[in-house]
């Protein structure tokens, strides 16, 4: 069957293609893969999982499985995992095009068509998956009109599919009593009276029906000798005698019953539109035959709603839908506005408790086979037009939101680009033991908002529907690596991090990525006895800023083989001097809150300030120095040139200046200094920079004219900028020059931040407790000696062991310290020929372990590590707590990763079933809330 | 066609065309006058520097640099100046008293009945250089009346008319009260009731010569208004369906409104299928342009609304976006005409300044000047007449003291047919808004220059006073307007020059 139906498929595709370059070019050529497809085609599965749809020139060429499809080579495929498409829906109602504002209660000659604007904008129709619409010419007349089926996107002169659908004819209240015409030629006046206004019927139930059949006799029958001209009549003749497409539209029970006796009556085809009341003539609707437009009152907001005490009133109650199973059936708005959310509607009647079949069918293939569209709209078959919704789920499901609108292959419309992202599991991991059964994880703007059973899902929300068996784990986290270190073995500098290694994804990382390994503490391969600082770094992402979580995650220090006496000297050479370090920030920090108390309580005295030295005037003659110089520097890291004034003394063959221009510059307190020798002058400039600089800046260059020096400055050995400086004018400037080069107060007395030191801030920030210190260390005596530096004498709380392979001899020493442990790679060990896992060893103890890779893009089998750790005896949930929350939690990061909790980062991956079951495989990783790609 | 009924409208045609050129009443234009040493804008050639051009009996007959002035010519010298054919204001109802009546349908109306010559709109127009209009009904209608095309000059509408039954007014966008399912219907009904008419009379045409001539078979009705239809004169028909059938016939154009894209293609489906596609004007509303597809493939001429440009508000987005809807018409390959902008207190009411926003928004000079000029002139029918500077043309000149699309310059001198209609010197109600100083002081000096003449009159009262008066040559010439005083306005210098 498959293959009968594959092999009709590609015949049927290369007709197709053979007849359409000459029959129509008029749209775009692609083709659409999705993870599932709802044709609504009698001749094509109800849902096809992995479908492909061709659309060859805005038409379907093939619909199929994917690989049973052939895409010519010239096609470009969309890949749309997570999408369900199903036709563009169709609104057998709607009013688009308004009532007609003519008086003729017979009225065949107004078209709908007329009142159609092709070039309208209809998005917020589109938005809700409405393609196509039929126009009616209104409520309000026996015979109102001929009726229209338009589509809302594409040229303008593709719109109109059909521009005399049908003859409308309504029954019922609304058409009763029609105005009286009156028709005169000219204006009235005293030689010309007005005409008697001529009545116009229907006035009654029993009279609809006979004037509807008085028109229409007088309608066919020729027209008699002398008998006025009557334009309706004759359109009505015509329309008549062709047997056009009958539209009755009835609320009322009655005028249903009517309507259908009607058209048995004169041997018509038709269907009924509206059937507010159907529900109770559902029996006569059967077994006629005649198909109905159900019309669903969705007048939510509005005061016709209320119906008060009548108890002849309409209801419209479509809990009674249920009972029209078995009538062809179609389901429309009463089109209250211009909007029409058919997907409400659906809703409304799947609640009723009409099968899903139904449901799709009458707001799709249904109506637009009433409507005399079947062979182009409503259902995705070859040789239908391209007019296709993508969906972010099933169409019924109200939490579905529609992402992509085709119509004949063109994009009319598709939900604004952001970056908002649904993720459904089977299984959501919330923390040991916490897991959750079927719920869903929102992200936006790459963090998680919200977790749990129902979450909001945004109307431009990209959604993942992950499956029933999937387990959503947060991403896991390598305790311990050196992702991107390249080989490089050289110990780090105290002051240097290596957050400047990353930037956005290479190769190497994205395999990390793609293993759900998200995060990595990275570490140069051998630390500095100074400590070297430990970076906290997201395995794939677009920018640095993306990628780092912490430059400076861990301070780290290497005590193995060492002697354990020494280790004690060794640690507190880099502590202590921290330690002072550290003092001189409290002291500051300290004489801050002082100042600022004092100030506050306007107790300030008056400071000291600065001496300043006036120099002595200038002599006056001139030199060809002294005076204000225009300074341009260019080229070297400056993206471009910088202008600025310097005023230049010079003094014997001493020069003396201050920058004077841009303002910022004179700021800052620095002092110009050089020296004229010949043409050449050369100098420095001393600056009270906030960061100390190994060297001042030097300027250097030489008169190449009068008024003109040609030069470079900068740092040596660092920076160099080309500067160009011409003088401006020749007046001496006299400087204020302080004595003391580094000041400890400000202009108010205000006390100065001492200068920063960077090799010294990482161990600042371990003694204030804002990340925790990881020292390597093997064996009992190592740690005993670490811990007793550490939190004895320091009192620093947070400790990461790594490795630790003695543990076990000394638990009670980590455990009093608080320590965690990053496990050795190999966790295996033995006592007594008894062999027995650190890890697990250590989580019975109640001590937080972490696992570790300790290689670079080697981080990608960190996963393989649980499963061996699983297979050695060790419980699941300790390995996925070690590798998610636990070393976040050690590491201090976790405030960003670690867990799926709202305000933390859109980290998780997508697991096929329980992380560390053997033949469960990863299947997505998604970072900052975007899917690593594979 | 029968060569009764060619033979038929070559009458018909020929007795419009001795109507209308019966119609101007105005005073006889100067045998020959010479306008030399200005620049010229032919409009249909290229630009001639210290051109001649040369007027006899209100038509042009020569124009060029090397034009020699005739001995008998009165010579003005324009020295300076810049000489271009007279605006055409392609459509206008500003000069009625109501722009439309209140019947949907009325192709018996003629905007003449409701022209009121005394507007200030025609003075307006003159004093912009617009010396061709074409007085049309408005848009709040389904289809309207005739319109003419006249001049801002004359004091009946008879006078001002230069060409009558020029068009005849239709609308696609929907009236006032009516919707588009309405307007539509109603033009169906009303070309197909027309044929029912016409079989009607044709058969009683039919019938009554059947009758007077006895060799004539009964036929039955239908065939009867077959052959009836050829026999039917213009007088057989009542004055509701007379301009119908005659628009069929293709006697005059149909302007049509289409303010919104979507009227466009309905608009030109109802003109071809009543077979006066060809005959058609386009006159576009502000958003019209979105259907530039159909107005290419319709391939009819167009008037641009009055603002040139469109902005818009993306509903979704709340991008704002603007089109130059002349620059669209232009790549589209229409000919098109500007109309001035009479609700704009800006520059927008001059039609040279809609012209030179052309100029400045990418538009080819020529096609921008074009478009105030030959293509109205065109579209009116009356190419062959008026809107360039050719041998044959009727002398409708605008004499500018520099470029006309430099907007600091001014339009000196109007000439229509050949005579001079409106001077800036002689130009009260100007000087009165501008407070000119040169009209002021010309005045002050005229006062004194009479002052003295009064007394060099009461010096010489022996000596008998010789002033020509009432003589053709007393006919101001172009170059001594100047020294009218500010009292004497340009309609009494109208006036004057329709008495003679």
């Amino acid at each position: 069957m498959r293959s009968l139906r594959t092999l009709l498929a590609s015949v049927v595709t290369v007709l197709f293609l053979a007849l359409t370059p000459a029959a129509r070019a008029d749209g775009p050529s692609f083709a659409l893969r999705a993870g599932r497809i709802m044709p609504v085609s009698p001749d094509l599965d109800w849902v096809i999982e992995d479908g492909v749809i061709l659309v060859i020139d805005g038409r379907i060429a093939a619909v199929g499985r994917a690989g049973e499809v052939d895409i010519p080579a010239d096609v470009s495929v969309t890949h749309l995992p997570d999408a369900t498409i199903t036709p563009g829906f169709v609104a057998a109602t709607s009013d688009l095009a308004g009532s007609h504002s003519g008086e003729e209660s017979i009225g065949p000659g107004y078209r709908a068509v007329d009142a159609f604007n092709v070039y309208g904008d209809y998005r917020s129709l589109l938005a809700g998956g409405v393609t196509t619409v039929h126009l009616s010419p209104g409520w309000h007349r026996l015979v109102g009109g001929q009726g229209a089926v338009v589509r809302l996107a594409g040229p303008a002169a593709s719109r109109v599919l059909i521009d005399s659908s049908d003859l409308t004819i309504t029954l019922g209240e609304s058409v009763f009593n029609p105005p009286n015409i009156v028709e005169f030629l000219t204006k009235p006046s005293p030689d010309n009276l007005i005409e008697p206004a001529v009545r116009q019927r229907p006035s009654s139930r029993i009279d609809q029906y006979l004037a509807l059949r008085e028109a229409i006799a007088g309608a066919v029958s020729p027209r008699q000798p002398g008998q006025e001209y009557d334009y309706q009549s004759e359109i009505l003749g015509q329309l008549w005698s062709a047997k056009h497409l009958l539209r009755v539209q009835a609320q009322r029970a009655e005028d249903i019953v009517g309507a259908i006796g009607f058209l048995a009556s004169n041997g018509r085809g038709g269907y009924l539109v509206g059937g507010f009341e159907a529900s109770n003539v559902a029996d006569e609707l059967r077994s006629s035959g005649v198909p109905l437009v159900y019309t669903i009152d969705a007048d939510l907001h509005s005061p016709g709603a209320n119906v008060g005490s009548d108890p002849d009133a309409l209801v419209p109650d479509v809990t009674d839908l249920a009972a029209l199973e078995g009538v062809r059936l179609a389901l429309s708005m009463t089109a209250a506005g211009s909007d029409i959310d058919l997907r409400l509607g659906a809703a409304m009647a799947r609640r009723s408790g009409l099968s899903e079949q139904t449901v799709l069918e009458a707001i799709t293939r249904v109506p637009a086979e009433l409507l005399g569209v079947g062979d182009r709209v409503g259902s995705i078959a070859p040789g239908r037009d391209a007019d296709l919704l993508v969906l972010t789920g099933h169409p019924l499901d109200t939490t579905t939101h529609v992402q992509r609108v085709y119509v004949g292959g063109r994009t009319a419309w598709s939900t604004p680009a952001r970056e908002s992202l649904v993720v459904r599991g089977g299984t959501i991991w919330l923390g040991r033991d916490h897991w959750l059964d079927g719920g869903s994880v929102l992200i936006e703007d790459g963090r998680i908002v919200a977790v749990g059973k129902r979450v909001p899902v945004p109307v431009d929300a990209k959604v993942v529907d992950a499956g029933p068996d999937s387990f959503i784990a947060p991403g896991l986290i390598d305790g311990f690596g050196h992702l991107g270190l390249e080989g490089d073995s050289g110990a780090l500098s105290p002051n240097l991090s290596l957050a400047p290694l990353y930037g956005v994804t290479d190769v190497a990382e994205q395999r990390v990525a793609a293993a759900g390994v998200t995060t990595v503490l990275a570490a140069p391969y051998r630390f500095h006895n100074r400590g070297s600082q430990i970076t906290a770094v997201k395995t794939a992402g677009d920018s640095r800023e993306q990628r780092i979580i912490s430059p400076t995650a861990a301070v780290a220090f290497d005590v193995r083989g060492n002697d354990p006496e020494s280790i004690e000297g060794s640690l507190k050479q880099p502590l202590e001097a921290g330690k002072k370090y550290l003092e001189k920030w409290e002291k500051y920090e300290k004489d801050l809150a002082e100042w600022e108390k004092k100030k506050a309580e306007g107790k300030l005295e008056p400071v000291e300030q600065p001496e300043v030295i006036e120099e002595p005037a200038r002599k006056p003659e001139e030199d060809p120095i002294t005076g204000t110089w225009s300074v341009r520097a260019s080229g070297g890291p400056m993206p471009e040139p910088v202008e600025g004034k310097v005023a230049l003394n010079l003094n014997g063959n001493q020069i003396e200046g201050r920058m004077t221009d841009p303002p910022e510059a004179t700021e800052v307190e620095h002092r110009i200094t050089g020296t004229l020798n010949g043409t050449k002058v050369s100098g420095t400039v001393e600056i009270d920079a906030p960061v100390d600089l190994p060297a001042p800046p030097f300027w250097e260059g030489e008169i190449i004219e009068p008024d003109h020096i040609k030069g470079t400055a900068g740092l040596r050995g660092m920076i160099q900028v080309e500067i160009e400086m011409r003088r401006i004018d020749k007046q001496s400037t006299q400087f204020k020059v302080t004595r003391t080069r580094r000041k400890t107060t400000g202009e108010d007395g205000r006390p100065l931040p001492p200068p920063i030191d960077e090799a010294l801030e990482p161990i600042r920030s371990l003694l204030t407790g804002k990340i925790p210190a990881l020292v390597s260390a093997g064996s009992a005596a190592e740690i005993e000696a670490v811990l007793a530096v550490l939190t004895e004498q320091y009192k620093i709380e947070h400790i990461v062991l790594l490795g630790a392979e003695d543990a076990r001899l000394t638990i009670e020493k980590i455990k009093a310290g608080k320590a965690g442990v990053v496990l050795p790679t190999g966790v295996m060990r033995s006592e007594k020929r008894q062999p027995y896992h650190q890890g697990d060893d250590l989580r019975r103890q109640g001590i937080p372990v972490a696992f570790q890779s300790d290689a670079e893009d080697g981080a990608r089998t960190l996963p393989t590590v649980g499963l061996y750790a699983i297979e050695r005896g060790m419980s699941g949930e300790d390995v996925l707590e070690a590798m998610t929350i636990g070393a976040a939690r050690m590491y201090q990061i976790d405030h960003r990763v670690g867990s799926l909790e709202p305000g933390k980062d859109g980290d998780l991956v997508i697991f096929s079933g329980y992380p560390f079951d053997a033949s469960t495989r990863v299947q997505r990783v998604f970072i900052n809330g975007r899917e690593v790609q594979r | 066609m029968k060569p009764l009924r060619c033979g038929l409208i070559g009458v018909a045609v020929a007795t419009c065309f001795a109507v209308s050129s019966r119609q101007p009443a105005l005073a006889a234009p100067p045998e020959k006058v010479a306008l030399t040493g200005a620049r010229v804008i032919p409009v249909a050639g290229p630009e001639i520097d210290g051109a001649t051009i040369l007027i006899e009996r209100g038509k042009i007959t020569a124009v060029g640099a090397d034009v020699k002035v005739p001995f008998d010519a009165m010579e003005v010298d324009c020295s300076g100046k810049v000489i271009m054919p007279g605006l055409i204001e392609p459509q206008s109802w500003r000069g009625l008293d109501i722009a439309n009546e209140s019947l949907p349908v009325a192709p018996f109306l003629d905007v003449g009945d409701a022209m009121d010559p005394s507007r200030l709109y025609f003075e307006d127009a003159l004093r912009d250089g617009i010396t061709t209009i074409h007085v049309i009904q408005g848009h709040n209608t389904v289809i309207a009346g005739m319109s003419r095309v006249v001049r801002p000059i004359g004091l009946t509408p008879d006078e001002m008319t230069l060409d009558l039954h020029t068009a005849i007014k239709m609308s696609a966008s929907p009236r006032n009260g009516y919707d588009r399912m309405q307007q539509m219907a109603t033009f169906r009904e009303t070309f197909r009731e027309l044929e029912e008419y016409i079989d009607t009379i044709a058969e009683k045409k039919y019938e009554d010569e059947l009758e007077k001539d006895k060799k004539k078979v009964d036929v039955g009705p239908s065939e009867a208004a077959k052959r009836g239809r050829d026999k039917l004169l213009d007088a057989d028909y009542d004055d509701a369906h007379l301009n119908l059938m005659r628009l069929k016939r293709g006697d005059f154009d149909a302007w049509i409104y289409v303010g919104a894209p979507m009227d466009v293609a309905p608009a030109v489906a109802l003109a071809t299928e009543q077979g006066f596609i060809d005959h058609t004007i386009l006159l576009l509303g502000d958003e019209t342009f979105k259907a530039i597809g159909e107005l290419k493939k319709a391939g009819r001429p167009v008037v641009l609304p009055e603002d040139l440009f469109y902005r818009e508000r993306d509903p979704i987005t709340g991008e704002i976006s603007e089109t130059f809807i002349p620059a669209k018409v232009h790549e589209a390959g229409l000919m098109f005409a500007l109309q001035p902008n009479p609700n704009s207190s800006m520059a927008e009411r001059y039609l040279t300044y809609q012209a030179a926003l052309c100029v400045r928004n990418g538009i080819p000079r020529q096609t921008a000047l074009e478009a105030i000029t030959l293509n109205p002139a065109t579209m009116l029918g009356m190419g062959d007449r008026l809107g360039s500077i050719e041998p044959g043309k009727i002398a409708n000149l605008v004499i500018y003291s520099g470029d006309p699309l430099d907007f600091g310059s001014w339009v000196e001198q109007v000439y229509i047919d050949g005579i001079m209609a409106y001077d800036r010197n002689d130009d009260p109600r100007l000087a009165e808004i501008l407070r000119l100083e040169d009209v002021q002081r010309k005045a002050e000096q005229a006062k004194k220059e009479a002052e003295e003449a009064a007394k060099a009159k009461e010096a010489e009262q022996a000596q008998p006073k010789q002033e020509p008066a009432g003589e053709p040559g007393a006919e101001p010439s172009p170059a001594e307007g100047g020294g009218d005083s500010p009292a004497e306005g340009g309609r009494e210098r109208r006036r004057r020059g329709d008495g003679q």
